[in-house]
């Protein structure tokens, strides 16, 4: 073999060689992160949460959910596993991730609404690059696009696709220097004001003949795994609606048709459905940071509602 | 088919594999049915398009040299610029004179209405079409003998390298190359694959970066004033500079590793002394094509003084109709026009005044200045070619020149910075490319340094680049 045909073989292969190398390196300053998105994922592939009730769901539950008030209520372990933004596919992949390394808890809190069920999609999506071993994640973004089946085999694809953020994030965690989170085992208060009149008149103007939960097929079979993972798992499932804006649940026309959906899968024993959509301080603005968010004060509150009630449940369920 | 796509990635080395491969009779047709893919990984039905322009097209050249009555040959002429030209009417130009009538109509006050067509714009039809009519016209001329092989004729409207942004090649140059049959040259590849890999940075690194802080302020002229409107023109500049000439250095990188010589399309064009200088730097392939089959046969400047300047006007004009259809381009051409007007009647005032400075005496000073002053018309132009349209323009220009308002921009950021950087950096390569050939430069370094740079600037693409499916620029004209 000439010099010509070495080199032209040489360069390649050294540069996959480079590549792979940059890749595991970068990879290590995910893993080494202890906040954000990364700092959770890393906790729950550690195994390193044993929670007792463990809430998740999506940006309702990051925000909605006070968590060490309800630890006082039900003198439990409680940790939120929310995945802000994401389908409900991609948070039981979640959690079959958690129950792979973690004890099941003895109780699931499943917040739920009216886009729960739609069209699995990945929110954010740098966050699970370094989770994509992860048979359970993988299978379910492989699904949702196939820059995942990409980012996985191909190094440093992810760090070419994603903003400079990511590598960022990666060398944050690499020296030591990360931007501090204000959340507390998952939970993620937001205190933001609310400019109620121009959101409702957004959602107007947007949707005028009013808006339509979505139930996809896709969200309906995740659904259908999430119970079954549990029954299998002996793990006890709520479903819960938290609160949304009473003005825009006005919006929402097919509400019954979706609340109907976690209705019929309550028994009111492995499966109960607690429904606070149009709960009382639905009706106060001071609560909320948007018209479908609780604001701090609202999961404060939320929460001072929720915890005395499920723990009256549990009892009531335990004692059965 | 992007090049800065992962398509496109798999494509390009099993094309140039499969080439060296087949046997060279099959070539030709292994680019062809490669060239119809690469198209057709955009819109297949528009292939069409092509495939009719390439036909009649070979018909009217054949039919040309067949004969040597005028009117015969005129007439194939005008079955050729009827067709490639009327097909770019349709698709391109209609929606824009319909709704230029209707509006007219509408201030005057009449009722009229003409239909908008809901078309698609084909992918690259101003480069292949004005490609394929150099042809015919080079062939009525009698400058060139008639293609007799369908097939490699097909191949020279849509050879993929430069099918949908250029350079747009001449028949006589680029033809006869399919005829020649290229070996693998491992040195040739190597400089092709230098050249591709610049390219994809200018693109992909500098030109989509730049674009973000662009996009932000055109997309909202009102809201940006003073030097915000100025740093974001001036990011346009290198934007479109980036983005134009990243993809004519891919293309002819592309092609050169297979053998094929593709013609130079910019030069350094913001060291330009004069705007003529600048046309003759900035889309050489484009110019010379107005040069060769509109301004010349105008008469050019061999035909009295008024005549001459409407010459100009008008190729400055449809250069800009060319770029797009929209009363902005229009301007930005006859923009130009005026500045090549301007330089000619102020050319005995301006040598005064720098006989009177003693410029002359300070010569590096002189031709920065030159350069400065340049840059800055070129600048002004480029508000016409990027806003939206002449309402936006105005806005840009009453803005730039007023204060405040500018906290929402993003000046603080790392991709900021990153973009200043790689400004600068452009500057600097373009200083030392105007001493020496960087890629004999690059060759003169031992081979462990030379890896060591090329990894450097692919990992910097990687790292830096953004790779959201940006499509270049000038795929819309």
């Amino acid at each position: 073999m000439n010099q010509n045909a070495r080199d032209m073989i040489a360069f390649p292969v050294i540069f996959v060689i480079l590549s792979l190398a940059v890749q595991a390196y970068l990879m290590e300053g995910f893993y080494a992160r202890r906040s954000g998105d990364f700092g959770e994922w890393n906790r729950i592939v550690r195994g390193e949460i044993n929670a007792d009730i463990l809430i998740t769901g999506a940006s309702r539950a990051q925000a909605g959910m006070d968590v060490s008030l309800l630890e006082e209520d039900l003198n439990k372990d409680v940790y939120n596993i929310a995945l802000l933004g994401n389908s409900l596919a991609l948070q039981v992949a979640r959690l079959k991730v958690y129950l792979k390394y973690n004890r099941p808890p003895e109780a699931i809190v499943q917040v739920v609404g009216r886009n729960t069920l739609r069209k699995p999609r990945a929110y954010n999506p740098g966050q699970f690059i370094p989770y994509l071993n992860e048979k359970e994640i993988y299978q379910t973004l492989s699904g949702i696009s196939k820059h995942f089946i990409l980012a996985r085999y191909f190094p440093l694809y992810s760090f070419a696709l994603l903003s400079h953020d990511f590598t960022v994030d990666a060398v944050q965690g690499l020296t030591g220097r990360e931007d501090t989170v204000d959340c507390y085992k998952g939970y993620c208060p937001v205190n933001i004001d609310w400019n109620k009149e121009e959101d409702v008149k957004t959602v107007k103007r947007l949707y005028p003949q009013g808006l339509k939960g979505q139930m996809t097929e896709e969200g309906k079979a995740a659904l259908n795994e999430l119970v079954q993972l549990c029954r299998q798992k002996r793990i006890r499932l709520f479903f819960v609606y938290a609160p949304v804006y009473y003005q825009f649940n006005e919006f929402v026309v097919n509400l019954d048709e979706v609340r109907a959906i976690y209705r019929k899968l309550s028994d009111g024993r492995d499966i109960v459905f607690m429904d606070y959509s149009s709960a009382e301080m639905a009706r106060q603005e001071k609560y909320f940071y948007n018209s479908q968010h609780l604001n701090q004060l609202g999961s404060i509150e939320f929460s001072k509602i929720f915890g005395p009630e499920l723990k009256q449940l549990l009892t009531r369920i335990e004692e059965n | 088919m992007l090049f800065n796509s992962l398509e496109f990635l798999i494509f390009f080395p099993v094309v140039v594999t499969l080439y060296f491969l087949f046997p060279f009779r099959f070539r030709w047709a292994w680019l062809l049915l490669a060239s119809y893919v690469f198209y057709m990984f955009w819109n297949i039905p528009y292939v069409l398009l092509l495939v009719v322009s390439t036909l009649v097209d070979y018909t009217a050249g054949w039919q040309m040299g067949r004969t040597e009555n005028p009117v015969k040959r005129r007439m194939f002429l005008v079955l050729s610029l009827m067709t490639n030209l009327g097909i770019l009417a349709v698709f391109k130009y209609f929606n824009f004179f319909s709704s230029s009538f209707n509006a007219l109509f509408k201030t005057l006050g009449l009722s009229a209405y003409l239909p908008h067509l809901n078309v698609l714009l084909p992918l690259g039809i101003s480069f292949y079409t004005f490609q394929t009519l150099s042809y015919t016209i080079d062939v009525y001329r009698k400058r060139l003998e008639p293609q007799r092989h369908l097939g490699v004729f097909a191949l020279y409207v849509s050879f993929f390298p430069q099918l949908v942004a250029g350079p747009i090649e001449r028949a006589g140059h680029l033809l006869p190359q399919f005829f020649k049959k290229h070996d693998f040259d491992y040195p040739r590849m190597c400089d092709g694959l230098k050249l591709m890999l610049w390219g994809f940075f200018k693109k992909i690194v500098i030109a989509d970066r730049l674009a973000f802080f662009v996009n932000f302020v055109y997309g909202h002229p009102a809201q940006w004033h003073g030097a915000t409107v100025y740093i974001a023109t001036t990011f346009f500049a290198f934007q479109i500079y980036c983005d134009f000439s990243g993809y004519s250095d891919i293309a002819i990188g592309a092609a050169r590793i297979m053998g094929f010589e593709i013609m130079e399309n910019f030069r350094r064009p913001y060291f330009a002394v004069s705007i003529a200088e600048f046309w003759r730097r900035w889309h050489i392939s484009l110019s010379t094509w107005f040069r060769d089959y509109l301004y010349i046969p105008l008469g050019g400047n061999r035909v009295p003084v008024q005549r001459w300047y409407l010459n100009l006007i008008f190729v400055f004009v449809i250069s800009g109709l060319w770029h797009g259809a929209n009363w902005t381009f229009v301007v930005w051409g006859a923009l130009h026009g005026f500045y090549m007007l301007f330089s000619v009647w102020t050319e005995g005032w301006r040598r005064r005044a720098v006989s009177f400075l003693n410029l002359e005496r300070v010569p590096a000073l002189y031709k920065m200045l030159r350069i400065a002053i340049t840059y800055h018309l070129v600048l002004f132009s480029w508000i016409f070619f990027r806003a939206q349209s002449l309402r936006d323009v105005k806005t840009l220009i009453i803005n730039m020149f007023s204060p405040g308002g500018n906290d929402a921009f993003p000046y603080k950021t790392f991709d900021f910075t990153v973009s200043l950087a790689l400004i600068a950096l452009l500057i600097i390569v373009h200083l030392l490319q105007s001493r020496w050939r960087l890629r004999d430069l690059t060759l003169r370094m031992p081979k462990f340094a030379r890896w060591i740079f090329y990894y450097a600037v692919l990992f910097s693409i990687i790292f830096l680049g953004k790779f959201e499916g940006i499509e270049f620029i000038y795929f819309q004209f």
